[in-house]
């Protein structure tokens, strides 16, 4: 069994770190929905960045965590529970060599989750599987990743019977990374806050604490979605290295676009995480005795929200018309700036997307009153009539102390529809 | 040539809350080869039909049954006469 428990979530930063890599909470909605944008332009060979990006956080990490552990067995073992605590499924490496070989598998977050929420699909969706298994080879046997070939041959996604991943030797055929830099992190500020009765701190402790494990087929069932403990700089290399090549191949426009697509993912997370998290027994328990006013239930999900790894958010202002969300250490920017340096634009979309989300769950959604979380209430909250909208108005990636989110209070335009166009830039 | 802008807002009442911008990623290669600058936002404020090329249209309303998960309608895709 792996327990992320005994890596110790740090409360002065809000994150967890396993290997040297960041671990943070993510649900299938929100996997899949990123992934799907990314695969929307199909003009870019998405493919070889979603195996690469895998392929270098678990090699990075497993080759961290098994420095310790010279039996084949052993390391093996590791793997296939790390794997599954993570929620990603169940593997089992007893068929590999130093030359590969075939995994075969019934259960994959990504397939599973795929189905789920998008239906059958035309394509393996299992990319992430396909590179952590990638880095896991060359991690065990201590072989460099360049030298390692992974592809998925076939998907219960899309009506097999299960996953099929293939490993072999030769020249890597997923893209390969300049190497990260060190992290590096701002001290979280003393901010003023307004005053609430709601003990952030103790519902951070409460969360983190929580165990999250895995069911007999290796994903996270809690809230209502299938989380991941995911590794941050996944999600930041497959957003940034597809943005990159957005803006080779389209300039400002193909950003722009991207940029929209990756706030959407945000609101997607937001309204399915936070609405779960907000809708759940555990809520009801730990954090409803503490709310008075409805602002409450911001500085209440903020509390959570600080327990996912995601860095440390806090509430500058919060009012039925808009609120401010700072942010030390956001994982975007923190993992933009190990990958590319100083960015000359924002790049805390998920961020960005996740607190226009929370306010509209509070504000215009009434989670309060635990509605369903349907895709008819996702279309009223992000689609239609008022709702929130954010931007941001400061990002560390881009040299800030700290990353600024404001969201506020948007009118329906003619038609009905939400107004487009909401800056992204900071 | 029919009005994109017609497959445009079919997308956005029938699709999911960005179809516009899920169209505009899929065919943005297209948008850059023609030369043309098309967001959500300018579509949304667009109050005439838009001259595009051929191909570029064709291209949106492929994407826009990719999208949505259903053809565009007929009369949608009627041609119009074109002063272009």
């Amino acid at each position: 069994m792996f327990d992320f428990a005994e890596f110790g979530y740090d409360f002065a930063t809000d994150r967890l770190v396993v290997g040297g890599e960041s671990m943070i909470l993510h649900c299938h909605h929100y996997n899949c929905f990123l992934q799907r944008s990314i695969q929307d332009a199909e003009y870019i060979d998405s493919a070889p960045i979603l195996v690469g990006a895998a392929a270098e956080t678990a090699f990075a990490q497993l080759t961290n965590l098994l420095s310790q552990t010279p039996d084949i067995s052993a390391r093996k073992a590791t793997v296939e529970a790390l794997y599954r605590a993570s929620g990603f499924g169940l593997i089992d490496l007893n068929t590999i060599t130093p030359e590969g070989g075939e995994v075969r598998t019934r259960s994959t977050h990504y397939s599973t989750g795929w189905k789920e929420k998008f239906g059958r699909s035309q394509t393996p969706v299992a990319f992430f599987s396909t590179g952590f298994l990638a880095g896991a080879l060359a991690a065990i046997y201590r072989l460099d990743p360049a030298n390692v070939q992974a592809s998925q041959t076939a998907c219960r996604s899309t009506g097999a019977d299960e996953d099929v991943f293939s490993l072999s030797r030769g020249p890597a055929n997923f893209a390969l990374f300049e190497p990260r830099r060190d992290v590096v992190l701002v001290a979280v500020g003393n901010d003023p806050e307004p005053a609430t009765s709601v003990n952030r701190e103790g519902i951070t402790r409460a969360v983190a604490g929580m165990p999250l494990p895995g069911n007999a087929a290796g994903l996270i069932t809690a809230f209502g979605v299938y989380l991941t403990r995911m590794y941050a700089d996944y999600y930041n290399r497959i957003s940034f290295a597809f943005e990159q090549q957005m803006t080779t191949l389209a300039g400002r426009q193909g950003v722009d676009v991207a940029a929209k697509l990756f706030i959407e993912a945000g609101h997607v997370c937001a309204f399915n995480t936070f609405g779960g998290i907000m809708t759940s027994a555990e809520w009801d328990a730990l954090v409803l005795p503490m709310l008075a006013t409805r602002e409450d239930w911001v500085f209440g999900i903020v509390g959570c929200v600080n327990a996912l790894g995601w860095g440390t958010w806090k509430v500058l202002d919060v009012t039925p018309n808009g609120a401010t969300f700072r942010i030390y250490n956001d994982y975007e920017s923190v993992g933009y700036r190990r990958m590319y340096g100083t960015a000359d634009h924002g790049i805390s979309y998920l961020a960005t997307g996740g607190a226009a989300g929370l306010m509209n769950l509070v504000y215009v959604g009434d989670i309060r009153q635990k509605p369903d979380l349907t895709p008819e209430l996702y279309n009223r909250l992000f689609k239609r009539g008022r709702g929130f909208e954010a931007r941001m108005t400061a990002c560390q990636a881009t040299g800030d102390p700290y990353t600024e989110i404001r969201a506020e209070l948007a009118e329906a335009v003619q038609g009905g529809h939400r107004l487009e166009g909401a800056s992204v830039s900071a | 040539m029919f009005d994109v802008k017609g497959v445009f807002d079919w997308a956005k009442d029938n699709g999911e809350v960005k179809a516009v911008d899920r169209i505009l990623i899929k065919v943005m290669l297209l948008l850059i080869k023609n030369k043309v600058t098309l967001t959500a936002a300018t579509i949304d404020k667009m109050e005439t039909r838009m001259a595009l090329p051929e191909e570029l249209t064709a291209a949106i309303a492929r994407a826009a049954e990719e999208v949505v998960g259903k053809p565009v309608p007929d009369f949608l895709l009627a041609r119009e006469a074109s002063n272009v």
